[in-house]
């Protein structure tokens, strides 16, 4: 062991709602003397409470609790806690999971199939204001599945069935329902749905927006009147 | 004897001189008359002769004389009636008058008389002839001389003006209209029965002004007295025209009231001449009832007919779609107005469901054929485009000549009854899909279970036995074998936890699930997946949309790595107003639809569909062999905790 500088030691409280899991890594953290376990919990609810009172240094969290989930837990101790650093326990190699618990403020994520030192780096890692995650996860996965998961830039021209596609362009052109109806051989009042639905689905509200979304598009030629 | 007388003395000889001379003067004088008689007769004769009018002479039952017009009289000439007896043209009925007037006449009862009577002339034909005949002495014997006139047209005048005025007074009398004439000071002139049956009073000495008191008129209304003035018979009198002028009338004859129907005609002959008034009027109080009651009944009808949740229209087949009547509720359920069914008749087919129309029309087409009950169940698109089933019944009905000419149908929206019979066949069917997948999946679970994780618990078990039994050295080695079976066993649980239900789908939601799911498709298929999505991030659904959706990609995916043949695919997921949609589209061998319906199962396209339609969703599958395909689905987002 490296403690030859005398600290003060780190005050941990453990939350998971496996005793089985719980006395393991019991075990793994009092094995270090520079850690002290403070307090256990075996619900979100308790958890949460345990952290505001105690205040530890550090929050051991199992992602899955019953009751209050892990990430809600994680999320009322951002709040309640800011100077408590979570290292999250977790069964889930699931990237998804990762991205979710560090979006939550966690600074580690540690796998509990992962071997059992993995616990201790990532105490030590989180008391250092560092992220650590156990591998074979690897932070460069994380942020692609994390960019996966922001909000999306998805075209609205795309959310368009072929048919609606097919009013649009013709619309943009200005052939009028019954004209277009002839040409797809559907009915006016079909033709009349669709262009409808197109509009309202890409956000248009009149023929001179429409047209302009044509042309931006691509859909139809940028000069009037050069259709083919 | 003179010669006896000559022969006495000389004074008797003077005295039969002067006697002598005296009676030469008379002969002078006699034979003066004679000639002057004569000269006076003939002028007579030739004044009588060339008379205009007809001149005749009786004589002892004979016609002693006549002149040409006087014989023309009976059809005859002169000498054919001159010294004949004319009695035998006297017609029976008038032959004793003019007996009788002859023997007065000759009596010397009168002098004169003029008198009419009838004849039959020489023709046959029977005449008036008017005489004016006075006693005379002709050839020195008592006769009667007159003129004659024919008066047969002025009789005839004189009958048929009788005839019409008789006629006319018969109908006043007959006819169930009133009818009642006031002359222009307003006094009635004619009332007739019908009008004082139906008036209750007949004719008053009232002046016009107190017309309206005297006979309880009153405004439609009942209680407004009519004004006096504005009464039609007090306006024919002004010389106004009214016609039809309703009017209610009640007074003591008719207590319980009337219903009368006036029509006012000034009295103007040809000259302008105002000679009163006429009107003209019936009684319509039972009419009235009639209507009253048929208005009621109407009302009644009416107040059924737009007021039952059915729609109900007269409608013809020819041409098809030609809609005489549709009742209101029909612009509640397909948002089109009754007049814009009756006057386009296109707009029925137009919103037939393009599926059911064809079907429609031939089971309409039959039914006018065969002049058979119409009944049918097809859907219309709704104004706003969406799908109403309806259960629609018609009677054909028939013209004079038998041929059909009516559709006279109702119409039930049924669309409830129908989504919930579609969506109970299609739950049914789901369930029984779902039991069966089920109990494969068991099996498939049961034989893993038991193969692989079995197997591995198996082996630990053994090599922990012998672990026991090892020496110290050994025993480490062991043990070190014993975690890495551990870790094989704990490897294969997660893996069969995560194709049972990935837990990322219920701890974190859709987006983190599809994310991860995309990751380990790739991984296990090596085709690349371009994954874009819109509105869904950090968003959380209802369990059921969120699983739908997830599966559906799973299972679009997953049949795009058995049967697409690409190295590449798209998926996308939004979120828009009331929806949730996602789209899976690859450029590969697509297949034929059709077919694809067909044994959707072995397409894993079946079970989406029913994914969807349990959720009241829609799945849109385009593709073609060779064009690639993309299914598109929508889950709607708003009424789905009502559908369950």
């Amino acid at each position: 062991m490296m403690s030859t500088v005398p600290t003060r030691p780190t005050r941990i409280l453990l939350v998971d709602d496996h005793s089985v899991v719980r006395a393991g890594v019991r075990s793994i953290l009092q094995a270090q003397a520079d850690f002290t376990l403070v307090g256990e919990a075996e619900d979100g609810l308790d958890a949460v409470r345990k952290t505001v009172e105690l205040k530890p240094d550090v929050l051991v969290l199992d992602l899955v609790l019953r009751g209050v989930q892990g990430l809600e837990v994680l999320r009322q101790v951002r709040e309640q806690a800011q100077r408590t650093r979570v290292v999250v326990l977790s069964m889930h190699q699931d990237l998804a999971y990762v991205v979710e618990a560090q979006r939550g403020g966690a600074l580690a994520y540690v796998l509990k199939a992962g071997p059992g030192d993995e616990i201790v780096k990532a105490v030590r890692a989180a008391m250092q204001g560092l992220s650590y995650v156990s591998p074979p996860l690897n932070q460069a996965d994380i942020d692609t599945v994390a960019r996966q998961m922001e909000g999306g830039k998805l075209d609205l021209y795309e959310t368009l069935t072929t048919r609606e596609r097919e009013v649009c362009q013709l619309a943009a052109q200005g052939y009028t329902n019954d004209e277009i109806g002839g040409q797809l051989d559907i009915s006016r009042r079909t033709v009349e749905s669709h262009r409808f639905r197109m509009m309202h689905k890409v956000g248009l509200k009149n023929q001179a927006e429409l047209v302009q979304f044509a042309i931006g598009r691509g859909v139809i030629p940028r000069l009037p009147g050069t259709r083919q | 004897m003179m010669p006896s007388e000559a022969s006495s003395t000389e004074p008797e000889a003077a005295e039969l001189r002067a006697r002598l001379r005296r009676l030469e003067a008379e002969l002078v004088a006699a034979r003066e008359r004679e000639t002057k008689l004569q000269e006076s007769q003939a002028r007579y004769r030739i004044l009588a002769e060339d008379s205009l009018a007809g001149v005749y002479v009786l004589q002892d039952h004979k016609f002693a004389y006549v002149n040409k017009p006087a014989a023309a009289l009976f059809g005859a000439e002169p000498q054919d009636l001159i010294g004949q007896d004319f009695t035998p043209f006297m017609l029976p009925e008038t032959a004793p008058l003019v007996e009788e007037n002859i023997r007065r006449r000759l009596a010397g009862e009168i002098s004169s008389a003029r008198y009419t009577f009838r004849i039959r002339t020489v023709q046959g034909e029977i005449r008036d002839i008017e005489v004016l005949g006075t006693i005379a002495t002709f050839d020195g014997r008592p006769a009667i001389i007159g003129t004659a006139l024919d008066r047969t047209g002025d009789v005839a005048a004189r009958n048929a003006l009788q005839e019409q005025t008789r006629l006319l007074e018969l109908i006043l009398e007959c006819m169930g209209d009133g009818v009642a004439v006031a002359n222009p000071k307003g006094e009635f002139v004619i009332f007739n029965p019908a009008g004082i049956r139906i008036t209750g009073v007949g004719p008053t000495d009232a002046p016009p002004a107190a017309w309206g008191d005297a006979y309880g008129i009153f405004l439609p209304d009942r209680t407004t007295p009519f004004a006096a003035g504005d009464l039609p018979l007090a306006r024919a009198l002004r010389g106004e025209s009214t016609d039809g002028v309703d009017m209610y009338l009640r007074n003591r004859s008719r207590p319980d009231g009337a219903w009368l129907r006036v029509t006012g005609r000034p009295l103007v002959d040809d000259d302008g001449q105002m000679h009163g008034g006429v009107v003209v009027f019936h009684d319509t109080t039972d009419l009235r009832h009639t209507i009253e009651k048929l208005e009621r009944a109407e009302a009644k009808y009416r107040a059924l007919v737009e007021q039952l949740p059915v729609i109900t229209y007269t409608a013809s087949a020819e041409p098809m779609g030609t809609i005489l009547y549709v009742s209101p509720q029909i612009e509640t359920v397909l948002g089109v107005a009754p007049a814009e069914w009756v006057a386009n008749p296109n707009l029925w087919l137009g919103h037939l469901h393009p599926e059911d129309s064809d079907r429609v029309v031939a089971e309409v087409r039959h039914a006018w054929e065969s002049h058979q009950r119409f009944v049918s169940e097809y859907r219309m698109i709704t104004r706003a485009g969406d799908v109403v089933w309806f259960h629609d019944e018609a009677v054909v009905l028939h013209d004079l000549q038998g041929n059909a000419s009516l559709l006279q149908g109702v119409m039930l929206d049924v669309t409830e009854r129908e989504t919930e019979r579609r969506g109970r066949k299609r739950l049914q069917a789901l369930s029984a899909d779902l039991v069966a997948v089920q109990e494969a999946e068991r099996r498939r679970l049961g034989l893993e279970l038991h193969d692989d994780i079995g197997q591995v618990l198996t082996g630990l078990k053994m090599m922990l036995n012998a672990a026991l039994a090892s020496p110290g050295p050994e025993l480490l080695a062991r043990v070190g074998d014993a975690e890495r079976l551990v870790d094989e066993a704990t490897q294969r649980v997660r893996e069969l936890s995560q194709r049972l239900r990935p837990a990322a789908l219920d701890d974190l939601g859709l987006l983190p699930a599809l994310v991860s799911h995309v990751r380990s498709y790739e991984r296990q298929t090596k085709i690349q997946v371009e994954f874009e999505h819109r509105g869904i991030e950090r968003r959380r659904f209802a369990p059921d949309v969120e699983t739908a959706a997830y599966r559906i990609v799973q299972e679009a995916l997953t049949n795009v790595a058995r049967h697409a043949q690409v190295r590449a695919v798209r998926v996308r997921a939004w979120a828009e107003a009331g929806h949730l949609a996602v789209l899976v589209e690859d450029q590969g061998v697509g297949f034929d639809a059709a077919l694809a319906e067909v044994d959707g199962a072995t397409r894993g396209l079946g079970g989406l569909r029913e994914r969807a339609a349990l959720l009241g969703g829609q799945v849109l599958i385009e593709t073609a062999p060779g064009l690639g395909c993309r299914v598109h689905v929508e889950l709607p987002l708003v009424d789905f905790v009502d559908w369950r």
